[in-house]
């Protein structure tokens, strides 16, 4: 299986679990930890994935801002590692939100 | 050496397995299978390939040049001499043979003898030179081959790379894929991956977790009511009819579920402040009561009271 194919499946993964997620706070009834869930989920999922390309975006708003100390263009290992992990905490926030609504009646 | 066996024998002595350097290349492991047994690698992976293998990428060719050549290319360029040096010994024996003959006839004849075998060597030279040619042309090939590989060479050094090198930063490595897996950097690492697929099992466990103690609580819920439930199900509240001076009061008994045939038994104690007199009643509630419906019964005292505790002597019936 490509790279490509290996990143999809994952993906559609994540959206399920995040959909149970919304399921599961619409069963329990908690509606008001709806107004947190959608936009982090909306937010995080394709920030996960295109990360990179984020940073990059990221770089390039540096550079033109900045004129005198431009970068090349090129996120460092570092601010996309940090863009990663910012991300996963905030889903993780995300699902236990999700499973606080199963232990609140 | 043949290509596949080189390969194989360089990624051995690196200590990588096959699924390591698929996995560092970003290609599948049949394709490093189908590498060592002997087809020529994708331009674009010879110079990562290379890198990871610690050989030059013309050592790759030059192993399945060799290994064509030890059945034609050896053979080809090989053969240009020996068919030159054949030739111009032919051509040379000729030659002198017709020279011996004509020492025996006139001049012209001579002249015309040299001249055709001098035209045959020139023939066998020219010959030569073009198998010398075609052995060349295949060698440009190659090198266009690994021109074409450089240019599909990965971008320069970024900043970053160039910053740690200056600063001797021997930690960093910019080989390592770390979380630039794909072609234009998006996606995930596999580390990533498999912190994602754990991530999603540990939250769907939880979920099943609430689901079976839901579904079991439902299947063991009280079916009765009983002394020691009924608070769960009901609210019981004693206030005056009056609030100056009360001389009555009412029993109120809210249902919190569904019930029927509710039937429940209320103590009530009373006291005078003033004189210490105490009085005591007992009141009995019946009926289906539906939920947030109510029961009342109105205890008269005999002078003014302050109400005490409330005690619930016995309580009975079925839930929902």
């Amino acid at each position: 299986m490509t790279e490509k194919r290996k990143n999809i499946k994952f993906l559609i993964c994540q959206i399920v679990v995040a959909i149970l997620g919304l399921v599961w706070i619409i069963v329990r009834g908690n509606t008001v930890l709806l107004s947190a869930y959608i936009p982090i989920m909306v937010i995080v999922i394709p920030a996960t994935y295109f990360n990179y390309t984020l940073c990059k975006l990221e770089n390039k708003w540096h550079s033109m801002w900045h004129e005198r100390t431009p970068c090349d263009g090129e996120p460092s290992d570092f601010r996309l590692l940090m863009g990663k992990i910012s991300e996963w905490i905030l889903f993780i926030m995300a699902l236990v939100l999700a499973l606080l609504s199963g232990m609140i009646a | 050496m043949k290509r596949g066996k080189f390969l194989s024998d360089k990624r051995i002595e690196k200590g990588l397995s096959l699924s390591a350097l698929a996995q560092k290349l970003g290609v599948s492991e049949e394709e490093v299978e189908r590498w060592e047994g002997g087809e020529l690698p994708d331009s674009r992976y010879l110079l990562p390939l290379s890198a990871l293998l610690g050989v030059f990428v013309e050592d790759i060719l030059q192993c399945g040049e060799e290994s064509a050549a030890e059945e034609d290319g050896a053979e080809k360029q090989a053969d240009p001499s020996e068919n030159l040096q054949e030739e111009q010994g032919a051509a040379q024996n000729s030659a002198s043979e017709v020279k011996s003959a004509v020492q025996n006839s006139a001049s012209e004849e001579e002249s015309a003898v040299e001249n055709s075998a001098s035209e045959e060597q020139a023939a066998a030279q020219s010959s030569a030179s073009e198998e010398l040619g075609a052995a060349q042309n295949s060698a440009s090939e190659v090198k266009g081959a690994e021109k074409a590989a450089q240019a599909t060479a990965p971008p320069q050094e970024s900043y970053y790379d160039r910053l740690h090198k200056k600063i001797g930063d021997l930690e960093y490595s910019a080989d390592d894929p770390g979380l630039k897996e794909t072609e234009n950097g998006n996606g995930y690492s596999p580390a990533e991956r498999k912190f994602g697929y754990t991530l999603f099992a540990i939250f769907i466990a939880f979920m099943t977790i609430f689901i079976a103690a839901g579904l079991i609580g439902w299947v063991t819920r009280p079916r009765e009511l009983s002394l020691e439930n009924y608070a769960k199900y009901l609210e019981i509240d004693v206030y005056p009819l009056k609030g100056v001076n009360p001389d009555s009061y009412t029993v109120c008994v809210t249902a919190k579920a569904d019930i029927s045939d509710l039937s429940i038994t209320v103590q009530v104690n009373f006291s005078n402040v003033f004189t210490e007199e105490k009085f005591s009643d007992t009141v009995t509630l019946s009926g289906d009561l539906a939920k947030d419906d109510s029961a009342e019964r109105q205890i008269d005292l005999p002078s003014v009271m302050l109400r005490g505790s409330v005690s619930v002597i016995s309580v009975s019936g079925g839930l929902a």
